[in-house]
């Protein structure tokens, strides 16, 4: 299932696309996964920063107070300096802190409050300063002064502090959301890898296997384009191509052999291949090629070409178009020497020609010879017939003897001329076919067999014959023949039975019929109770002049069954004989149903 | 689905889908180029490094503020002529309202800056005798100079429109204050 899946295109590019789109997919997930990582990291870092200046703050504004207590304290203008430092430090805190929370407002809101109590405690600084009578610390506007300023150093510190812990705890989430960036990404990365992994194995080992297979397929292609090139010597053929989008031919290497030429001597091009073609067809297959080019079909066509050593080879050729993988349109055509078939089929022709001459003199002969024996033996009958009748009573009783041995020999030679005669008949060829009532004809037979019939007390029956298209004369004829046979073998000790019957049969199911030529035969059986034969010489009666039995026991010519043989196979059928001794013969007759 | 059978045409519609695949996953980097990072940081730092020159110039401008409002009230307890104590006098009230001014603008922009009432963490203490009045005005003018190349040097840093404002008025006010300033010398020095 999955061989037969990986050889499907369908099914693999199926699969590269859901792949690519697999990585893709994890690709980006990666990709985000970073990028929110980095992300956290940003943020983490900011929100460093801003601790880092909030504090920054507080350190200032504790380093300003202690200045101011330094000079309330010594009334050193050497504490002076810090505390006017570090207003300009708290300015560059705030200037950080500015740019840091521009996207928060929460804490701007806050930095605003931190500001104003900043200014409000260096101006409570200076206050309590101016309200220090000449250094008594204890004066009571002093220490309301000293006390107030406490209480907004107090509320910066808180509202610092208040700042800072909301930054903590901000940080506390951008730090959780960062460490589940950290742990997702390598995730993610190693999905991506495992993923490609996985394709790059799979798609390895397809192309391996594919590779293995080109492999083996190029070889088969290589034994076969040998092969092919090998049977195209052998049955002197070439093939050739035809691109019809771009009007590009190449031809095989038997195909300029055919040609007389070396293989791949000269460029494909039709005008090339017209040199080689005989003056008196260049113009026909020049119209037979532009056709092609046009229908891109190429029927069968004959032409002869020339080559260099005057030899002129006959050659056909004949092309049908296929697309290929390009969708375009290529004409693949064979071209095969005929020469050999062409020459054969002259000789064949002739041969022909002369069998038919032969054959009809021959018939001519018979006919004539078995007319004009007729007359000599009609004449030696009938003076025999004198000789015995007029000068019977002067010839001993031996010479008598001799003139009725010359009699018998007579008759039997008129019965063999008539029989030959008969025979050159059903040989003749013009065979005239006709639908005809086959019981009609039976009739007719029995009409002319109506003597011996009566005589053998024969008992004739038979089925009903559809009508059959014959030659009715040769029909009636075999009938005639068979009849007789069966009443002329007949058994002494039993009165002759002959049966008839008719069926229409299946030519596949009878094994009688070799090499069919049609699919339904009428199948006609003459079953006898005569004296049968031997299974042996099925075969052998149906041969001319063959007997079986002693002229003295049978009379007879062995010519009548040849000539039923001849009659059956006129009409393209078949006849077979199967007999018992002492029991009978039957004789199957097969005809063509047209 | 015809075309996805020719070879030529899968690996085109295989490029394309990776194309737009790639343009998906890296539309980001490409929005945020490593560039833009890098100015984005340097207008950060560009920023910062503004508020503090702001912050410290509105410092510099307001710390000469109070000078100037200290030096021009102990004048005018030092000066006889009474048009002269009014010149004095109109000069102090004019570097209130520009104290008054910066401490709103400062507020705004989280700048802290020393209120007018923080003046005299040393008192500003003139001799009767006429070369020390001259010498303090001459420290007044100074003042008043170095107020207006503050200014200038404010109004080149600061990107507020609002400050803008507000240095464009101080500036008029503290011209005519060095006006009043360099008559006051005048006079003194024609009474001397």
């Amino acid at each position: 299932m999955i061989r037969a899946l990986s050889n499907n295109i369908s099914f693999l590019r199926t699969t590269l696309y859901i792949s690519t789109f697999v990585i893709l997919v994890v690709g980006a997930l990666t990709y985000r996964s970073i990028v929110d990582a980095t992300n956290s990291s940003e943020m983490i870092t900011h929100t460093y920063k801003v601790n880092v200046e909030l504090e920054q703050l507080l350190s200032n504004l504790n380093d300003a107070e202690t200045g101011q207590r330094g000079y309330i304290i010594t009334k050193d203008s050497v504490f002076i300096g810090p505390y006017i430092e570090r207003r300009s430090k708290i300015n560059n805190s705030f200037a950080e802190l500015k740019v840091l929370t521009e996207d928060n407002p929460i804490l701007k809101e806050d930095l605003i409050e931190i500001n104003r109590l900043i200014n409000e405690r260096l101006l409570a600084f200076q206050t309590s300063y101016q309200s220090l009578p000449k250094g008594d610390i204890k004066d009571p506007n002093f220490i309301s002064n000293f006390r107030n300023g406490k209480v907004l150093m107090d509320s910066i510190k808180h509202k610092i502090r208040g700042a800072i812990q909301v930054q903590n705890n901000l940080l506390e989430q951008r730090q959780s959301k960062y460490k589940s960036d950290l742990i997702a990404t390598p995730l993610l990365l190693f999905s991506l890898l495992l993923c490609s992994l996985i394709l790059m194995y799979v798609a390895y080992n397809s192309i391996y296997d594919n590779i293995k297979k080109l492999k083996s397929k190029n070889e088969e292609l290589e034994i076969f384009k040998e092969s092919t090139n090998q049977s195209e010597i052998v049955s002197k053929h070439g093939t050739w191509t035809f691109n019809a989008r771009k009007n590009v031919y190449t031809y095989s290497d038997n195909l300029y052999r055919l040609l007389g030429e070396q293989p791949q001597s000269f460029e494909p091009t039709i005008e090339n291949f017209l040199k080689y073609v005989h003056p008196d067809d260049v113009e026909q297959l020049s119209k037979q090629v532009d056709q092609m080019r046009e229908n891109i079909e190429l029927p069968y066509i004959y032409y002869r070409v020339i080559h260099k050593n005057g030899n002129i080879k006959h050659l056909k050729a004949y092309g049908r178009s296929i697309v290929n993988d390009d969708d375009e349109i290529i004409l693949l055509g064979t071209t095969a020497d005929i020469t050999d078939e062409i020459m054969s089929f002259r000789a064949l022709e002739e041969r022909n020609m002369e069998l038919e001459r032969n054959n009809k003199e021959l018939s001519s002969f018979n006919y004539v010879a078995s007319h004009d024996l007729q007359e000599p033996l009609r004449k030696i009958q009938t003076f025999l017939s004198r000789l015995e009748d007029e000068e019977a009573e002067k010839l001993s009783p031996k010479g008598l003897k001799y003139i009725s041995r010359i009699q018998n020999a007579a008759s039997r030679m008129r019965l063999l001329i008539d029989d030959l005669l008969q025979f050159s008949r059903s040989n003749k060829a013009d065979k005239v076919f006709e639908d005809a009532n086959i019981n009609l004809l039976l009739e007719a037979a029995k009409q002319d067999l109506a003597e011996v019939i009566s005589a053998e007390n024969a008992i004739i029956t038979s089925d009903n014959f559809p009508s059959i298209n014959v030659i009715p004369f040769q029909i009636q004829q075999l009938f005639v023949n068979l009849l007789g046979n069966a009443i002329k073998y007949k058994a002494e000790e039993r009165t002759p039975k002959i049966e008839i019957t008719h069926q229409i049969v299946e030519a596949e199911k009878e094994e009688s019929i070799k090499k069919p030529k049609k699919s339904f035969y009428h199948k006609i059986v003459f079953t006898d109770n005569g004296i049968g034969f031997d299974n042996e010489y099925a075969d052998q009666i149906f041969v001319l002049f063959s007997r079986l039995h002693n002229k003295d026991q049978y009379s007879g010519t062995g010519i009548g069954l040849s000539i039923c043989k001849k009659i059956v196979e006129n009409h393209r059928g078949y006849i077979t004989a199967t007999g018992q001794l002492g029991v009978g013969a039957t004789f199957t007759i097969y005809l063509p149903i047209e | 689905m015809k075309y996805l059978k020719n070879r030529k045409y899968t690996v085109l519609f295989f490029f394309t889908v990776l194309l737009i695949g790639f343009n998906l996953n890296s539309c980001d980097q490409l929005i945020k180029n490593k560039n833009l990072e890098t100015k984005k940081i340097e207008n950060q730092k560009q920023a910062i490094s503004d508020n503090k020159n702001e912050a410290k110039l509105l410092l510099m401008l307001s710390k000469d503020n109070q000078v100037v409002i200290k030096l021009s009230k102990a004048l005018q307890k030092v000066i006889n002529k009474d048009s002269n104590v009014k010149l004095a006098k109109t000069i102090e009230k004019t570097h209130l309202e520009i104290a008054d001014d910066l401490y709103d603008v400062a507020t705004d922009k989280l700048i802290s800056i020393p209120n007018y009432s923080e003046l005299a963490f040393n008192k500003a203490i003139i001799d009767i005798n006429q070369t020390n009045k001259i010498a303090a005005l001459k420290k007044l003018k100074s003042k008043i100079d170095n107020q207006l190349f503050l200014l200038d040097k404010l109004y080149k840093v600061t990107n507020s429109k609002e400050f803008k404002t507000v240095l464009v008025e101080a500036d008029s006010k503290i011209t005519d204050s060095l006006n009043k300033t360099k008559n006051l010398i005048n006079d003194l020095k024609k009474n001397s």
